[in-house]
């Protein structure tokens, strides 16, 4: 990890110190991440399915953006205006599922998915081990010996390379 | 006149003859499912013969139906219903043969044409073989294509026979037309080439029910059906390559894969596809896990019905709207139906589905396949849970959710990587269990290769991340540096950084694979390394073959990293004259343009495309006008892409008037999308990959 401090810290007094000019003012800032948030956080109802205001190019999407920025002109907050754009259009428009209420279920399922699948493996394979430890022993013993023939023809083999 | 009146008496023959070509087909292939049944049982070679030529007779008999529809779209027969749904006189003549599949009626049609060649194929592949496996495949072949008979007679409700005319001798003036996103090269070839992919993977489904009825469980019929299961495979791959692609270039929204639900049901039967691929080697080497391939298979066959049921039922919103009907209940049905009759099956063969051998150590190949399988199969549930969550929240709370593209990228992600390094330990772990010298040997190079390029990319991204960080007025710009180190902002590339050191070490696993491989065949015949490494590949196509589509996959997962984690995007209204600015390059409205086309009308407008002051390109994105035939005043996204390097500079344009001019105002949504061509090239190499494999012949095929 040090070796790459040094290598980034070589990297930088080589590169110096830019300074970036910070164009726009705190309030300009704000405003644009504000109305960003907006317009990736919901869909868009023309009919362009899936497609966040962001990403749909249809004048519903144009419309739908000036009517967002006069909004945040005018003083209301991001979660106002998104709660009023899903009452209006139903809460199939959200682009985004929060992880509360019966949304935890969604989010929680993938993981118990995993786990049952991996669980049902393993229960398996333990129960495969029990059933033919007899059965399998010849077998394991002739893999053994198989396994040193194979290691001993392997190290013969580099030898000779 | 005399001509005109003989094309439409030629017309109405070939839709009659094609209407009855279907109600026939329905008793061939009963035919077929009652002679092989009873043939088979009762050892009659005869009966079995017959049974088979009712397999053929269904082909020559929706295939003449088929070609009677084609016929009505080619010579514009608009006293048939679905030639007017679909179709337009002026229709350019590749989008007239492509409607075939353009809506519900024709494309079941076109499917059950697809799995009646599939059956034809089995019956002439094995006429001179004394093995009856095949035979007993066909009954489920047939089984299945008897469904989609019954589907296209319009005997039932939701779906109407494709072939079906206009009550009394009706004509339509003109047609329709197909839906304008369709009419793309991408489209003409994204659909058939799904379908066949689908269709395919019916032929390994009904080898292994074909083992369950004969009582063969053995790898018999594995090897017979393993050439369909990699044809399938390839041309699922290239199907939803093709439909990723045509997204991107005609959608407008900048992206390939929006976890869309029909997006979903073609890449799930792929998923357990890509599962059945490597747990079948399990079955062949070590005669482990034939009940798990037998369910596999028949859970790959049901999704590819899922997939229908969810694309036709319009039971959850899609892209794919416009393919909606009541026929979703059949699908469900027959998946249930069918289901029940596999359970039935293995419940007779019971004893017989008990593995021969067992996992000896967690830390083998056998094992690393079934961690594949495990996550693989995982995947899938997930993906369907994840499509499935809008009917399931609304049975909860009587709302339907609405599951976003995040949701899906946050569930798959650690999956998605677990799987993307197996990808690499699979390949160079030993079989039964690993030895202290096997990994050392196999594995140390590529973790340590792994760690080296992780490195590297982190201090790329860090000092990217510096520079990036907003610069307050009188702070330090060493005091940038903490928050850089650990990449501020929303971006946090944790999951970049396992990917980039999952996909190093993958490709210097099978990469060292094939160099100790090649070295080895280059000392043992004397030649040059290239011909060595050719003759490796020569004489194992199906090991190495599955190798280079380990690093295709290990390729595409780089590009959806580039592509998905790090696109930019600037969308702003602009006049004549006027720049934007995306990443380093400056886009100006240089001019506009309108021209007239076959069957659309094209406006659009001339970017001048520069890096640095100095001109790269020039791109003429464009919205194309459907206004003949009854298409209203439909219109497309015609987005302009300009290749850099593995990057894509894209353009979309917002509303427009049809009628463009220099004072329009014109909103363009431009995004600079790193690595996107690495994700094409990538799949590339899996379809090259999958050719390589499926070239090596299977012993069984071989013997007959």
């Amino acid at each position: 990890m040090w070796i790459y401090l040094v290598i980034l810290a070589s990297i930088l007094s080589i590169t110096g110190n830019p300074v970036l000019a910070d164009e726009k003012s705190d309030d300009t800032q704000i405003f644009d991440t504000q109305l960003n948030e907006l317009l990736t956080t919901v869909y868009c109802h023309c009919g362009c399915v899936r497609e966040t205001i962001q990403a749909c190019v249809c004048v519903t999407a144009q419309n739908i953006e000036a009517d967002f920025q006069n909004r945040l002109l005018e003083g209301d907050s991001v979660e106002i205006i998104r709660t009023d754009y899903l009452e209006k259009w139903g809460p199939e428009f959200s682009a985004v599922m929060p992880t509360k209420g019966v949304n935890i279920i969604a989010y929680v399922m993938p993981a118990v998915i995993l786990l049952t699948l991996g669980g049902v493996i393993l229960f398996i394979r333990l129960k495969s081990s029990d059933n033919k430890v007899v059965r399998t022993l010849p077998d394991k013993q002739i893999s053994d010996k198989l396994q040193r023939k194979l290691e001993s023809e392997l190290e013969e083999y580099k030898e000779q390379n | 006149m005399f001509i005109e009146d003989l094309l439409v008496g030629v017309q109405g023959l070939t839709a009659e003859l094609g209407q009855a070509a279907i109600y026939l087909s329905l008793y061939s292939a009963l035919w077929a499912i009652v002679l092989l049944s009873i043939g088979l049982a009762l050892r009659k070679p005869n009966l079995i013969r017959s049974g088979r030529n009712g397999v053929i007779a269904t082909l020559i008999l929706i295939s003449i139906a088929t070609c009677a529809l084609v016929f009505g779209f080619v010579t514009d027969d608009f006293s048939m219903k679905y030639v007017v749904e679909v179709s337009s006189a002026a229709q350019p003549l590749l989008y007239k043969i492509t409607a075939l599949w353009g809506r519900m009626s024709g494309s079941l049609l076109f499917w059950l044409w697809l799995l009646t060649v599939a059956g034809g194929i089995v019956v002439l592949q094995n006429h001179r073989s004394q093995d009856t496996l095949p035979d007993y495949a066909l009954i489920p072949i047939s089984i299945v294509q008897l469904f989609f008979i019954v589907l296209v007679t319009g005997w039932i409700e939701g779906v109407y026979n494709p072939l079906a005319r206009f009550p009394d001798g009706q004509i339509a003036v003109d047609g329709q037309g197909m839906n304008p996103l369709l009419q793309t090269p991408s489209m003409a070839f994204h659909p058939p080439t799904l379908y066949i992919g689908w269709i395919s993977l019916t032929v390994p489904f009904a080898f292994a029910v074909a083992a369950l009825l004969s009582g063969r469980i053995g790898s018999d019929w594995i090897l017979r059906s393993r050439r369909w299961m990699l044809f399938s495979w390839i041309v699922l791959t290239v199907g939803i390559t093709l439909g990723g692609h045509w997204a991107y270039q005609e959608l407008g929204w900048g992206g390939y894969w929006a976890w869309d639900p029909v997006e979903n049901a073609s890449f799930m039967p792929w998923l357990l596809g890509t599962a059945y691929l490597h747990s079948v080697m399990i079955q062949e080497k070590r005669g482990m896990l034939k009940l798990w391939n037998i369910l596999l298979i028949t859970l790959a066959f049901q999704f590819t019905l899922i997939g229908t049921f969810i694309t036709r039922s319009g039971i959850i919103t899609s892209v794919h709207a416009f393919a909606q009907s009541d026929i979703g209940g059949y699908f469900l049905g027959f998946i249930l139906l069918s289901t029940l009759g596999v359970i039935l099956l293995i419940v007779v063969r019971w004893e017989r589905l008990k593995s021969a051998n067992r996992l000896e150590s967690l830390l083998s190949r056998e094992s690393s396949f079934v961690l594949n399988n495990w996550l693989l199969v995982g995947l899938t549930l997930i993906i369907l849970w994840g499509t499935l969550w809008p009917i399931i929240s609304e049975a909860i709370q009587g709302e339907k959710a609405s599951v976003p593209e995040a949701f899906f990228n946050q569930v798959v992600i650690i999956p998605g990587l677990l799987l993307l390094f197996l990808t690499g330990a699979g390949p160079v772990i030993s079989w039964k269990k690993i030895t202290p010298n096997n990994f050392k040997r196999m594995f140390i190079p590529p973790i340590i290769v792994g760690l080296i390029a992780t490195g590297t990319a982190w201090i790329y991204l860090a000092i990217k991340a510096i520079f990036e960080i907003p610069n307050p007025v009188g702070e330090s710009f060493f005091a940038r540096i903490p928050d850089g180190l650990i990449f501020t902002g929303e971006k946090f590339p944790i999951f970049s950084l396992l990917c980039v050191f999952a996909s190093v070490f993958v490709l210097v696993a099978i990469c060292s694979e094939f160099y100790r491989g090649a070295k080895l065949r280059t000392k043992r015949q004397q030649t040059t390394f290239l011909k060595g490494l050719g003759l490796l590949i020569q004489r194992n196509k199906r090991r190495y073959g599955g190798y280079i589509v380990h690093i295709g996959i290990v390729i595409v997962y780089i590009g959806i990293m580039g592509s998905k984690g790090y696109f930019l995007l600037e969308s702003e209204s602009l006049k004549l004259g006027e720049s934007m600015v995306v990443g380093a390059y400056q886009l100006t409205m240089k001019d506009t343009f309108q021209e007239e086309r076959e069957n659309f009308f094209r406006a659009g407008v001339v970017f001048d495309v520069s890096k640095n002051g100095k001109h790269t390109t020039t791109m003429r994105p464009a919205r194309h006008f459907y206004h003949k035939a009854g298409q209203g005043d439909q219109d497309t996204i015609e987005s302009a892409i300009h290749g850099v390097g593995m990057d894509n500079l894209y353009i979309a344009l917002g509303p427009l008037p049809a009628k463009i001019d220099n004072t329009t105002d014109v909103n363009a949504q431009v995004y600079y999308n790193p690595l996107i061509r690495v994700v094409w090239i990538g799949v590339a190499i899996m379809v090259l990959g999958g050719l390589v494999a499926i070239a090596e012949r299977s012993e069984s095929t071989t013997s007959s």
